[in-house]
Parts: structure tokens; sequence; C-alpha cells
């Protein structure tokens, strides 16, 4: 496995296989660790989709998936489960998004900037769909970092509370906190933006 | 549950709309990614174990010059690593296809992020190459069809050189440090060189030129430069002075010194060019000298002639600025904040924009414009900036 010495620039990018991004439900099974090409191959429209879900512009994305793979290039030998593989390949991705956030919040807040947002790219929803999601991709970039991860993971991702504990890298109690506390301000500013009747319906308990 | 499951479906949906060529792309940059980092690696452990204190730092100075910098004939050489191609045509970007034509060719594919990082050669702010030719020659084939429908502008950059593709097959041959030969198969090709990137050369079909940064043009095959159609108003750029030196006006403007600077160019039109960087300086100079009848003509002639510039966007608002708070022409404006939009219709001025063009509108009496533009606002804009102001004038 040496994506250096090979050539990658005549690779095909095989796409049946890496046609899962929807969510980890989805994964493929790995008998034994892939090699670098093949786990490229059926994982890189994963990492771009949960990039993506978790509400960065697509030129980042790109990056994302990049940073992301050249870190699974140096580690891949010290994987020991094959089956844990795409939930390695979220913890990066989902840190490797929160840093890029919290550097661009800061350069934002350096620079007096509001984040730049993507257009919202869903045809086939119907209109009011695609307003509420413009409102919930504006809702997120004001919320902070910790707090926009975490509640992304939950109820984007629809990862478990565990799940949502361990992508984020801190305690259970700190991401139920986090999730309400961005559930709070969401709601909030959709009180605010649409008179209650956006994106959001009353939390769960967390 | 705390997300409208028809929100979350259509996030879903938005995010699978990642092509197969998105991935080839991604998989080239990862390649490089891993080869910088690994030629990093290996340049700092030969250096700690071969190198005293002051050779480190030699190395050091001669490994971070810039691109085209004079390079010492006793300073080393950074190395370039072999990357072994084959001759086919290989696919770099939806615009067009790349051959790598000889065995130590080079080539590394720019992501937004490199993009933004790499600003020079970039042909001016804000035009940067989507390939950058590391080593050896590479040849490239583009999609006309592509290029005249307006898609993404396909560059390709060499050194301090920058390569606009106008549909085309051409070759990039980075042979010596800060010298790129361009040849031209089919089709022609916009060549720019040097840090502002304000001299430019048109290299039509079996054409070819060598170039460096200080804008000399080493033996270049015969071009004719690119003509220009005459700007409309009084403000009259030359159109052949493509490389024409930094004029007094130009330094007296980068210090802020407008009231000169604008005295200084008006006494010789002929030291403004005609390329972006100059027309926008001109329209500064005159706007921040108080002519800002002054400001329009660069303005428009940026607009309309360098539309598919990144930087038409932005003149285009000024202009409409420059309209509507200093010379109260409204309906002026209006059409100035709309061509905004149509140049760049995500970017971030969009909203703004659209803001700016229900005042201009409102402003000129086009009250049905007005009202149209500001239910517009409200659908795409429900939690904008001027939601509140706007929100009245959609009724």
């Amino acid at each position: 496995m040496d994506p250096v010495s090979g050539d990658p620039v005549t690779e095909k990018i095989e796409s049946e296989d890496s046609r899962t991004g929807n969510s980890r439900a989805q994964a493929p099974s790995y008998e034994k660790i892939p090699s670098f090409d093949e786990l490229y191959r059926r994982e890189w429209r994963y990492v771009a989709a949960v990039a993506d879900r978790l509400m960065i512009r697509k030129a980042d994305v790109r990056d994302i998936v990049q940073e992301v793979f050249i870190k699974a290039y140096r580690s891949l030998d010290k994987v020991e489960n094959p089956g844990a593989i795409r939930g390695w390949l979220a913890t990066i991705t989902v840190r490797a998004v929160s840093d890029r956030l919290r550097r661009k919040k800061w350069q934002q807040a350096l620079l007096f900037q509001s984040e730049q947002l993507d257009e919202v790219e869903a045809e086939d929803a119907s209109p009011e769909t695609q307003a509420e999601l413009r409102g919930l991709k504006l809702a997120l970039s004001r919320l902070p970092v910790k707090e926009r991860i975490a509640w992304s993971l939950r109820h984007i991702e629809q990862e478990p509370l565990e799940e949502v504990a361990r992508l984020a890298g801190c305690s259970l109690a700190t991401a139920k906190r986090r999730i309400a506390a961005a559930q709070e301000k969401l709601r909030a500013h959709v009180d605010n933006t649409t008179g209650g009747r956006g994106f959001g319906e009353k939390g769960e308990a967390e | 549950m705390a997300l409208n499951e028809s929100v979350r479906e259509a996030l879903v949906a938005s995010s699978q709309r990642w092509s197969d060529q998105d991935g080839f792309e991604i998989r080239a940059g990862i390649t490089h990614g891993i080869q910088t980092r690994a030629r990093r690696r290996k340049m700092l452990m030969n250096g700690s174990m071969a190198m005293g204190v002051l050779a480190c730092a030699a190395l050091g100075i001669s490994v971070l010059r810039s691109p085209g910098d004079t390079v010492s004939t006793n300073a080393p050489l950074p190395q370039v690593e072999p990357v072994h191609v084959e001759e086919e045509l290989r696919p770099t970007s939806p615009l067009g296809q790349t051959a790598l034509v000889e065995e130590r060719a080079q080539v590394k594919f720019l992501t937004e992020a490199t993009r933004v990082r790499r600003l020079r050669p970039s042909g001016g702010r804000g035009a940067r190459a989507n390939v950058s030719v590391e080593a050896g020659a590479a040849r490239f084939a583009v999609d006309k069809r592509k290029i005249e429908a307006g898609e993404a502008p396909f560059r390709v950059s060499a050194d301090d050189v920058l390569v606009e593709v106008l549909g085309t097959v051409f070759t990039v041959d980075r042979q010596a440090p800060g010298v790129v030969t361009v040849k031209v198969d089919e089709g022609r090709v916009r060549v720019s060189w040097g840090a502002d990137g304000v001299a430019s050369r048109l290299l039509e079909a079996g054409e070819s030129g060598r170039f460096s940064k200080q804008g000399e043009l080493l033996e270049a095959a015969p071009a004719e430069p690119e003509s220009q159609a005459p700007p409309e108003e009084s403000v009259t750029p030359n159109p052949v002075k493509a490389s024409a030196p930094s004029g007094a006006w130009r330094q007296l403007a980068r210090v802020g010194r407008y009231d000169a600077a604008f005295k200084a160019l008006q006494r010789d039109l002929t030291q403004m060019s005609d390329v972006p960087n100059d027309l926008l300086l001109a329209a500064d100079v005159a706007r921040l000298s108080h002519h800002p009848e002054q400001a329009v003509a660069p303005l428009n002639r940026v607009v309309t002639h360098f539309a598919r510039d990144d930087r038409a966007a932005p003149a285009s608002f000024l202009l409409g600025r420059v309209l509507l708070e200093n010379l109260g022409r409204a309906a002026d404006a209006a059409r100035a904040f709309a061509q905004t939009r149509n140049l760049s219709p995500n970017g971030p001025l969009a909203e703004d924009a659209l803001g700016r063009e229900v005042e201009a509108l409102r402003r000129a009496g086009l009250s049905a414009e007005a009202s149209a533009r500001a239910r517009e606002y409200v659908n795409r804009y429900p939690a904008g900036a001027r939601i509140h102001e706007i929100t009245p004038l959609a009724r």
C-alpha cells in the first residue's frame, strides 16, 4: 500500500462501492483492513457527505476529504478492527470539520465577517423545504462550533448520544448539554425569523 | 424529533451530489499532499544529518525562495522527484483533459484552499490557477464549448506565468527555473506574467513563446496583442499598453495620495493600462479624490470587458454604489446591482446587491420592479441583513 509510488492519477474512481455516502448503517463490510486505494474508492463519498452535512462549504468539503484521507493514509496500518473503519473515518472527519470551522470563526471575527454559505442545492424539495433548509444553515452557522457539531451529529446524522459524545470527543453529559443549548438557540432563531413555523420542533429530552 | 424529516431528507440528498470527477480530483490532491509531506520530512532529515547550522540556513533560503526569483549559482536547487505518467489523455477537470507529455512532468491540481494560498502567479487578484505545472512539460486539451458557455475558467500556472485557456490544446513547459514555454496547437490562450499579472499576450494556434516573471518575452513567436473595444466614457485606458511600467499615479494611489494620483493620471491617461488592476485602481483614485463621475468608465470597462474575471462582480457592485450614492443615478445603479448578481449569483455580494437593487429601484420611482425584487429578497434571504427594511416593500 503505497499511493505515492503508484499512479493514482490514472486510477479509476470506481463508483459502485463508494455511493454509500448516506449513513454509517450503510457502511461496506470489510473482512480485513483494506488497501488505501480501496479505502478511498469505497469511502470518499461517505466522508464528503458527512462533511457536507456538517454544513461547511462545498469548496471546503474537498479540502476536508483530502485532509481526512491523508491522515488515514498515515494511520491505516494502526487500525486493528476492520469493522470500525467507517467510525474511525467519521471521527477524523468530525475533528477536521471542527478544526476548520473554529479557524474560520476566528478569521471571521478578525475581519468582522459572517460565514459565507453555499446556495441550497435541493431542487427536488418544495420551496418551503428549501427555505427551511436555508434557514437551518444560517441558524447553524451562528452557533458555537461545538454546539453546532453536536446538534448536527444528533439530528442530521442521527447518531446515538453515546456516539455523538465519542465523535465530538467529550463526555455524554457534555454532549447532551451542547445539543440542548444548540436546540434552544435554533428555536430562538426560528421564532425570530419564521414566527415559529420553521425547521425545529420541540426537542427530545436530552 | 427535532428536525423536520423533509428538511433532513433534502439535506441528505444535497450531500450526495458528488461526482466521480470530484473523487478523481480530490484523489489527485491527496497524492500531492502525501508527496509534499514526504518530501518535507525527507528534506528535514537530510538537513539535520548532513548540514551544519549555516548550511541549513542556506538551504532554507534556497528552498523558500519565490518561484521565478533569481537563483544563485552557488545555492542548491530544490529537487523535484520524478512522477511516473502515462501518455494517454486523462481528465483533470470538468472543463477538459490533460496529458502529461514527459516522464519528469509534475502537475498539481489546486483546490479552492490552495488556490487562495497561491496568490502568485495570479494574473491579478482573483484570477487563480486550477492546475499548476511544477516541473517538466504538460499538454492540455480543454473543451472550447464549455469555456464559451461561461463555465469556470481553466487556468494553468507555471512559475510566475499564468496561462488562461480560451478553448484550446496547448503545452506548458517549465524546463528552467523562472522560464516557461507555452505552445498552442489549437485555439488560443492568454498568457500573463508577474505578481500583478498586469502584462499579458494572446497566443494563437501555431504560436509559441517563452515567458518569465519580469515580463520579458524571450524569443517569442509573433503574436498580436489582444485588441479591445474602446470604452464608452471619458476616462480612456490605453488598449494596447498591456505591459506598461508602474507610473507615478499608481505609486501615489498606493500611498493614499489620491488627489495627486488623479492629477498625475489626468495629465497622461495613456499611463493607465487596459487591465482590471489598473482600471480598478483608477476608479479608486477618481472616487477617493472626489471625482466619482470619473470612476464610472473604468468600472464599466471591468464589468463589460472582463466579465469572466473574479473582480467583475465587485466592480459592478462598486459601480452601483457610486451611481446611487454619489451621482444620484438610481435607475443606472439598479442595473449595476442586477449585473452584480448576474455575474456572481451565489457570490458574497449577491444578497447585498439585491437589497441595494430594491433601494435603487424605489429611489428611481420604479415601484413595481422594486416590489418584485423585494419579494425575491424575502424569498431568497428570509434571515437577510435587510429583511426588516425590505419586507414592507414586498407587499
